[in-house]
């Protein structure tokens, strides 16, 4: 049986499942550390020369069982000659695409069809308008545009 | 690293089913470790996850979880690996008769042992 096939056998059992992709935080790390030294080729005890610690605890992460200090990381990240992502918790992710969204196009798109339903017209807003003369904009009698903008 | 699960004649495996017996956050732990041997193949004989036994080609996949330590006998075989038997770990040597019955199944693969 190959392992992909085997692994959709497991993950029919429930608990299994919930488990499994519950992504342990712990993990998740030890892989990522254990994929770096494996690519920039350093031995456990090399690393932990360079971070200035003993190579059992470099070990010890790996092994997934402890959670390392965010300061270990970034000396490990700093000893690979890179520097560490900022963690983030999944929720404040998701809301700032959303409000940054409904802020901005949202608020532009109801003003323009608030103005519009009161001339009774309806006008496309191109990006253009947004930086014409203010002379221009009143010869050109776009009312709804000016009451937009502010 | 291409990985096989060994079957008996009856579709069963063995290491398949030692995982569902496990609590299940130890079973996600070995299948966590076995997932990570398919990624780095054998690369992962750097790291105290993969460990090579004296003699034939025989392998051993080591998982550790809240003190527990968990085996699991593999067979390499040009750049194929096939997951045999695996046990909880009790005493400092591998079980001479936990070999036993790797090698017994392995020789049902008909590839060329040692």
């Amino acid at each position: 049986m190959q392992i992909a096939e085997a692994r959709k056998k497991l993950l029919q059992n429930k608990e299994f499942k919930k488990e499994y992709q519950k992504r342990s935080l712990s993990w998740e790390i030890a892989k990522m550390i254990v994929r770096a030294r494996l690519m920039k080729n350093m031995t456990q005890s090399k690393l932990a020369e360079l971070v200035n610690t003993q190579q059992p605890s470099i070990a010890r992460i790996e092994s997934g069982e402890r959670l390392p200090s965010l300061a270990i990381l970034e000396k490990i990240a700093e000893a690979m000659g890179s520097y560490l992502i900022p963690p983030k918790i999944a929720f404040l992710d998701n809301s700032f695409t959303l409000t940054t969204n409904s802020s901005t196009k949202d608020f532009l798109a109801k003003k323009e069809i608030s103005n519009a339903s009161h001339l009774g017209e309806t006008y496309t807003v191109s990006t253009k308008d947004y930086s014409f003369n203010i002379e221009q904009g009143r010869l050109n009698a776009k009312p709804y545009l000016v009451s937009a903008m502010c | 690293m291409k990985i096989n699960y060994w079957e008996t004649n009856r579709y069963q495996s063995p290491v398949m089913d030692f995982i569902l017996a496990q609590p299940p956050k130890a079973g996600a732990k070995i299948q966590w470790v076995i997932d990570l041997f398919e990624e780095q193949g054998l690369a992962l004989m750097k790291t105290k996850f993969l460990k090579s036994l004296k003699g034939c080609s025989l392998y051993e996949l080591k998982v550790t979880f809240q003190g527990f330590f968990y085996r699991i006998l593999l067979i390499i075989q040009s750049s194929e690996a096939w997951l045999l038997s695996a046990f909880k770990k009790k005493s400092n040597n591998t079980p001479v008769k936990e070999i036993k019955i790797a090698l017994a199944y392995a020789n049902t693969l008909s590839l060329s042992l040692c």
